[in-house]
């Protein structure tokens, strides 16, 4: 009959080899979920606008007057999971696109967009002029290695109302 | 009352991204001015993070705080103009990048103008 000491050791270890791999399975199917359900989150927002109210021309439309304008600026941090990075690792290797940074990235801009078109709407602009979309890496350490690699985009641009 | 635009509203100066303020003249060009902050993350957000990052998406106590700093960076480049005399900045820029490991900095600058 093995002894409580020697099970609690045997119970430590595997736990030790285990966690990774659990971990690895709940970015695998956990973060493909969310991530879908941010994906489907933002298509039923976009759908729900009447009109596009960004864009990039730098001056408002001929024979509009203006009579208020802001700047709107708004910023998004957006972070692949790990099962992404570890794929992006692999395929790193051979070269070629990288569908699944793509993705997280993509989803990045047009939630930051999304977000600028409804920070117009509830500041009551009719329109944003010259949308500028940046992005910077952040979350790097010394070396400019990144464990958990981040980027933010933000989005920025000028409001109009138009008479 | 202008509603929260999440600019901050110091001393009445318009803020525009555009060569003009909408509407308006320029009478007089006063230069540029700037506006930077330099920001680290605190270790609780940091852990936070590195739980959400496993499963991505987005990292919403980064995005608080780089929104507070890029506030912060504005309001020093609206405190610049108004200290020019200017009541309007145009063509303001962002700009970001990171210093030392887990700092960031954010960056904003513009042309102070005075408009009629």
């Amino acid at each position: 009959m093995p002894d409580i000491e020697y099970m609690f050791v045997v119970g430590i270890y595997t736990l030790s080899i285990l966690s990774p791999i659990i971990i690895f399975l709940i970015s695998w199917f956990g973060g493909n979920w969310h991530q879908k359900r941010l994906r489907y989150d933002l298509l039923a927002r976009e759908k729900a606008m009447p009109k596009d109210n960004v864009s990039t021309l730098r001056s408002p439309l001929p024979g509009r007057r203006v009579v208020r304008s802001d700047l709107l600026a708004i910023n998004i941090v957006a972070a692949p999971s790990h099962w992404q990075l570890f794929n992006a690792r692999i395929k790193s290797i051979f070269g070629g696109n990288i569908k699944s940074l793509d993705k997280i990235l993509d989803w990045g801009r047009q939630e930051a967009i999304q977000r600028l078109r409804e920070l117009a709407i509830s500041n009551g602009f009719d329109e944003v002029l010259n949308m500028r979309l940046e992005t910077s890496t952040i979350q790097a350490d010394q070396s400019g290695n990144s464990k958990n690699a981040s980027v933010e985009i933000l989005a920025y641009g000028t409001g109009v109302s138009y008479q | 009352m202008q509603p929260n635009t999440g600019t901050p509203q110091v001393a009445q100066i318009a803020l525009s991204n555009i060569e003009t303020i909408p509407g308006r003249t320029i009478i007089q060009s006063l230069g540029v001015v700037t506006g930077s902050t330099v920001r680290a993350k605190h270790i609780g957000r940091d852990i936070m993070a590195g739980f959400k990052n496993i499963v991505g998406g987005e990292l919403k106590g980064y995005t608080e705080l780089l929104q507070e700093s890029r506030n912060e960076a504005l309001q020093r480049l609206v405190l610049d103009a108004a200290q020019r005399g200017a009541n309007a900045v145009v063509n303001v820029r962002f700009a970001t990048s990171a210093v030392a490991g887990g700092a960031a900095e954010l960056f904003a600058y513009g042309t102070a103008v005075i408009i009629q």
